[in-house]
């Protein structure tokens, strides 16, 4: 009974990744038999969505950022989770913070590059807000962005379905 | 790369959401839905677990008996009929081949459970004992194997495989007709909880299975089984033992037995038996930052410590997390560690802690097992 949880933790990191185009494997399980087969509808067409699974809503100037529903339903069983701190600065493509499960630990990227200038502490605190309220009370950080036309060039609802559906088969 | 092995009911499994990975060279479910659920409703109702990956080998003849007392470290010659003794073997400098279980059917036919990953190695190693010519017969590919586990999984197989099932003691088994094929079922598990294992025939499995599921079992994954054990205080294999590392260290000592005669690794165990290098220990994690942890790096004592996470006293390493998870039912992170037996032991409170990725996380010192069921014997 060794070889899936050996090899210690990087092999736990990689296993639940979630990168869908960026080059690295896909998670090693399965996804082809998901009952809920995810579409367009779980993904609100007003937010932006990167490869890696975050979503963004602008207001204002200010964007709010999050992690899909689809994101959420494949780490299950959240327990921890860790984000940057307000003020520090993150990079589109770099680690915005991690979120551990019961078997796993997985990276959260910054969708886009900017300052950090508030984070949701009370999903933090309380981790059920991430799939009770995906987009919503289950918002992460908000971010002061470098350039705006980052978000405009993040895929739409449409798009992210797409990718999805896609990792999906 | 080959492509994994699939059991009997790796197509249900794909039909009802499990997640498959790579786990030994077979393709098993890690998970259906939530890990957390599926251990609740096996401490709390029954599970049933595909085991089917694990080696499942046979033995018949006059010389078989001989064959695996030579090469376990345990006394077969202490089973009856019918019973089943947890065991290990060694190489010759005392690590661990693979733990595994040794069933008696009679004096001149046994079994042997093994884990998947082990199975060549433990086929190579018993073939080295067998100048008698006990006949091995592996019985792996044509048989399928379903762990049925929880409080309610003796009234389940009392109602849909055996019916005297409850006169079946612990670690015992029965070789009965299953729809008139013959099958194999033990008390036996890998959970902490009461239940059962059920080896049979590999065309049957599939709509045995459904039929137990009907019937109110949980399906649950290698995510489940691996938080249930590890609460169990139940060593796994390329954690708490390895070829590198001995019975004695992993606390499975008293199931060797120097005093039945010659067998495979004694000569290095009784040497080892006297002074081990190492202790297999419980720990819970727990939210205090001491001195020297980087700042800002606190996770509020949730955050589990993996395998490979050294344990540290004085600033210094005195051991390595073999297991750890977040324990669904302490609801605190647990961990398994083989430390030096050079320390003080129990050390003082408060002075050890493990180092989680860079931040140290403290570490109190917990009895193994972490979890012990109600009632339990």
């Amino acid at each position: 009974m060794a070889e899936v949880f050996g090899h210690g933790q990087a092999k736990v990191i990689a296993w639940f990744r979630l990168n869908l185009y960026n080059g690295h494997k896909r998670p090693s399980f399965d996804q082809g038999e998901m009952k809920e087969s995810y579409s367009v509808s779980n993904f609100p067409n007003d937010l932006r969505y990167a490869e890696t699974h975050e979503w963004v809503r602008l207001e204002g100037e200010m964007a709010i950022v999050g992690l899909s529903a689809f994101a959420v339903e494949q780490l299950t069983d959240l327990i921890v989770m860790d984000l940057a701190k307000a003020g520090s600065k993150v990079t589109a493509g770099g680690r915005l913070g991690e979120v551990e499960s019961v078997k796993s630990v997985n990276d959260i990227y910054a969708p886009i590059s900017g300052e950090v200038v508030e984070v949701n502490a009370e999903v933090v605190a309380d981790l059920s807000k991430l799939s009770s309220d995906p987009y919503g009370a289950g918002w992460l950080v908000r971010i002061k962005p470098e350039n705006l036309a980052d978000v405009a060039a993040l895929m739409s609802s449409t798009d992210y379905a797409k990718a999805v559906a896609g990792a999906d088969h | 790369m080959t492509t994994p092995k699939i059991t009997p009911l790796t197509a249900w499994h794909k039909a009802h959401q499990g997640r498959l990975v790579d786990f030994a060279g077979w393709s098993m479910p890690v998970q259906y839905h939530s890990i957390m659920a599926e251990h609740e409703a096996v401490r709390t109702k029954v599970g049933l677990f595909d085991v089917s990956h694990m080696g499942r080998i046979e033995f018949q003849g006059g010389q078989a008996m001989d064959l695996l007392q030579q090469a376990t470290v345990n006394d077969v010659s202490l089973l009856a009929d019918n019973q089943i003794q947890y065991s290990l073997m060694c190489n010759d400098l005392g690590g661990t081949i693979d733990d595994v279980l040794v069933y008696r059917v009679q004096a001149d036919r046994w079994w042997v459970v093994c884990n998947a990953s082990n199975r060549d190695a433990v086929l190579r190693r018993l073939s080295q004992f067998n100048p008698g010519g006990a006949r091995i017969k592996d019985w792996t590919d044509e048989t399928a194997m379903i762990a049925i586990q929880g409080p309610a999984a003796l009234g389940l197989v009392q109602d849909r495989i055996e019916p005297s099932a409850d006169q079946m003691k612990y670690y015992h088994f029965r070789d009965f007709l299953y729809q008139g094929r013959s099958s194999l079922l033990s008390r036996t598990g890998y959970t902490g909880e009461d239940g059962f294992e059920w080896i049979l025939p590999a065309d049957q499995a599939a709509d045995a299975w459904a039929g137990l599921v009907e019937a109110g079992a949980v399906a649950c994954g290698l995510g489940a089984r691996d938080t249930l054990r590890l609460e169990a205080g139940m060593p796994l294999y390329g954690h708490e033992l390895s070829e590198t590392i001995d019975p004695y260290s992993a606390g499975l000592g008293s199931f060797v037995k120097p005093g039945k005669g010659e067998f495979a690794g004694r000569m290095a165990l009784e040497r080892i038996a006297a002074n081990p290098p190492r202790r297999r220990v419980g720990l819970i994690l727990i939210a205090a930052n001491p001195p020297g942890s980087r700042v800002g790096l606190n996770f509020s004592g949730r955050r589990p410590a993996r395998q490979g996470a050294v344990v540290v006293l004085d600033g210094a390493s005195v051991g390595e997390v073999t297991s750890g998870t977040y324990s669904p039912t302490l609801q605190v992170p647990i961990a398994m560690a083989l430390v030096n037996r050079s320390i003080e032991w129990p050390p003082v409170e408060g002075v050890l802690s493990v180092d989680i990725r860079g931040a140290l996380s403290g570490a109190d010192v917990c009895r193994l097992p972490f979890y012990r069921r109600p009632n339990c014997p």
